[in-house]
């Protein structure tokens, strides 16, 4: 029992090591600005041109709903909030999507800890706390950097992921 | 009670379908706008087998169309015979048949969730979610292999469940349309076997006990049937052309990296950022501002992922092995999330969702039943905006609109005027389509069939059709020739008409207003006259 119970500290803590010297790494090689700046900052240039452009091409009162002044921000936001979950991101520096909107991609963890990261995902409720983490996170123009909290879910996900992948090799082999 | 019970699930059974064939058939037609090549390859083949019982290259009912060199699976060409037949070729009549195989794969997902999570709520939902789902609703519009594919999985899968209660006939049914479905779509050729391998796993004992072996057999040779058209043509590099777009087969650098990129294409299929956001990036796979699925659908899909525990290790077996599978094929070809090759995916993720909107509505009552569908007329609102009002204006050009116009205009040019197009040359096919000129029309095809139909993957250069030229345009010698030449929409400037004395036949311009076609007439005469100096303005 002793036994079992240091191995998983030991476990726990090469993954916790593995898992932060990967993403640490990561700004080291490629610094974030850590910027605190918001998404509500004024639409210029292409994004303002192609918002007015999808105005204009209907004048019915259901665009109104979509397109509106709103509209902007919560493309920025939905942005944002979905490439926190950008599995590729995180593991494959964005690959095989190229970067065209001017976000920063850096492979934060080891890729083959996809494996245990999905398998961990069966049986394994991500706490609320860590969704509205996410939800605070997205309101940055760029969370780059500050994603960095992240490393918290995604290390529990990834350990539940070997626990699973442990009691399955030991069913197999009974 | 019952008895309104029944008429609400009726009426709601009459609303998903209007809802569903609203937004598949409206204006089919138009939207997307254009007829692309690759539809247009697939509704020709059908229409000159109808016409002439040979494809374009001469070949008589082939078992696979050699069409761009690409070799296409023969199915949806051969079903557009019968249907030409009755109603007359058309852009709509060659894209209805996959509105119809649409609807119906909403129908079997509403099947297989009655069957496997056996509530009302589910069965509803999940129809409803693929119903209104961009991703499935872009491939029931347009003229591709691989909805019709689907359908076929879908209702096999079915047939192959229900054999397990009722008549075991239906497993030769399911055996049959499995088959099909893989002599219908080529990503089907490892989806379904491993689709075939998950039932096989989970039913072993049922299978192979003494009492089913007969119908064992029965389904199996009648799949092996089914599968002839596949016989024919194993042995051919045609058959096997597609399997060379896979990474392991023309990928850079080492294993490790081939294995790398590999995990990477897959790992892009499960990745909410592509489902919820990015979509595919292709432009003839999605419809603008709309991603796979709608970002609200995602909690959803974590309470389906939730209640799915649930459930007994059979269905979880089939839905978790089912949405794994789907994308197998899909990514080892280095397309980035491509929706085409994983349209798969839509059913363990409608029934997913479905799943967890159910536990909604059973949780909260009529809160759930109001939330869900407020989300719904929000999401139909986005969908008809996306599709009837946005895509269009955008995607034009990636749905090579204006080559119908081009033949119309075309047909007004007199009889002894030679016309030469310059645009893309894999226009030709939907030249010849619009033309619909009788047998021998693509003339430099025609008749190079031979005994290599299935190995050469041979595709001209230049094209004739009729008296239209499909090449590139040699300055030299065709502004010299008296003709017609049809420019795409960087084709031609001004300042080289005006140097080249070349007087505007007709112009198409596309929806944002700019030109796309240029149909204008040489003037060898004029041109000699004015030698270097051109024409002026």
């Amino acid at each position: 029992m002793l036994a079992i119970g240091y191995y998983n500290v030991v476990r726990k803590l090469v993954l916790f090591i593995i898992i932060i010297g990967g993403w640490g790494w990561s700004l080291l090689k490629e610094p974030s600005h850590w910027s605190l700046e918001t998404i509500f900052y004024p639409a210029v240039g292409e994004e303002k041109r192609l918002f007015e452009e999808k105005k204009g091409l209907d004048i019915s009162p259901v665009k109104r709903f979509y397109y509106n002044k709103a509209t902007i921000y919560f493309n920025r936001y939905t942005a944002n909030f979905f490439g926190l979950l950008d599995v590729n991101s995180y593991f494959f520096g964005g690959h095989p999507r190229e970067d065209v909107s001017g976000r920063v991609f850096r492979p934060k963890m080891f890729w083959l800890l996809v494996v245990p990261f999905f398998w961990g995902l069966w049986r394994m409720r991500l706490g609320s706390k860590w969704w509205i983490a996410l939800a605070v996170l997205a309101v940055l123009r760029n969370p780059d950097g500050w994603d960095l909290i992240m490393v918290v879910p995604m290390g529990l996900i990834i350990d539940n992921g070997f626990t699973n992948l442990e009691q399955w090799w030991r069913r197999l082999r009974k | 009670m019952a008895k309104i019970e029944k008429i609400v699930s009726i009426l709601g059974m009459v609303v998903l379908f209007l809802l569903a064939g609203w937004l598949r058939t409206n204006k089919v037609g138009q939207v997307p706008a254009g007829f692309y090549a690759d539809e247009a390859a697939i509704a020709y083949n059908g229409y000159s087998l109808l016409e002439t019982g040979r494809d374009e290259y001469g070949k008589s009912w082939p078992a696979l169309f050699r069409s761009f060199g690409e070799y296409k699976t023969p199915t949806y060409s051969y079903l557009l015979v019968p249907i030409f037949k009755i109603w007359g070729k058309s852009v709509v009549v060659a894209r209805d048949l996959t509105v119809i195989s649409g609807l119906l794969a909403i129908i079997g997902v509403m099947v297989l969730a009655k069957m496997w999570f056996k509530r009302w709520p589910v069965l509803w939902l999940s129809g409803l979610v693929l119903a209104l789902m961009s991703w499935h609703i872009l491939y029931s519009r347009s003229v591709y292999e691989v909805n019709l594919a689907l359908t076929m999985t879908i209702w096999g899968v079915v047939c192959l469940e229900s054999g397990l209660k009722k008549t075991r006939w239906n497993w030769a049914v399911g055996f049959g349309l499995l088959a099909m479905s893989i002599v219908t779509y080529n990503g089907a050729r490892v989806v379904t076997p491993l689709l075939g391998l998950i039932w096989l796993i989970l039913n072993r004992k049922e299978i192979f006990s003494n009492n089913n072996r007969k119908w064992v057999v029965v389904a199996v040779l009648v799949g092996l049937v089914c599968l002839w058209p596949v016989w024919r043509v194993v042995a051919t590099t045609g058959f096997w052309e597609r399997a060379g777009i896979n990474i392991f087969n023309n990928g850079q650098g080492n294993s490790y990296d081939r294995i790398w990129e590999w995990a990477s294409l897959l790992v892009a299929y499960f990745n909410p950022f592509y489902w919820f956001k990015l979509g595919d990036p292709g432009g003839r796979s999605s419809w603008v501002d709309l991603a796979l699925m709608f970002g609200w659908q995602l909690p959803f899909i974590a309470f389906g992922w939730k209640r799915l525990e649930k459930e007994s290790n059979r269905v979880i077996f089939w839905v978790v092995g089912w949405l794994l599978v789907a994308p197998v094929a899909a990514s080892l070809t280095r397309d980035p999330m491509a929706s085409i090759r994983s349209l798969s995916m839509v059913v363990p993720l409608s029934l997913l969702i479905g799943l967890g909107m159910g536990e909604i509505v059973e949780k909260y009552k009529n809160w759930g039943r109001v939330i869900i569908f407020g989300l719904f007329l929000v999401g139909t609102g986005r969908l008809y905006l996306s599709i009837f009002k946005m895509t269009d204006y955008y995607r034009f050009r990636d749905w090579d609109y204006g080559l119908a116009q081009v033949a119309r205009e075309v047909k007004k040019i007199p009889e002894n005027i030679p016309i030469l197009y310059t645009g893309k040359k894999i226009n030709y096919i939907q030249l010849a389509y619009f033309l619909a000129k009788p047998l021998g029309y693509i003339e430099d095809n025609y008749g190079r069939n031979g005994s290599d139909y299935y190995n050469t993957g041979w595709w001209p250069d230049n094209k004739k059709i009729g008296r239209v030229e499909v090449r590139e345009i040699v300055w030299k010698e065709d502004i010299f020739k008296d003709q017609i030449i049809i420019f795409g929409e960087l084709g031609l400037e001004q300042d080289q008409a005006n140097e080249h004395c070349l007087a505007t036949v007709f112009e198409i311009r596309g929806l944002d207003g700019k030109r796309i076609f240029w149909g204008v007439r040489t003037n060898p005469e004029l041109k000699r006259l004015m030698g270097d100096r051109g024409c002026g303005e």
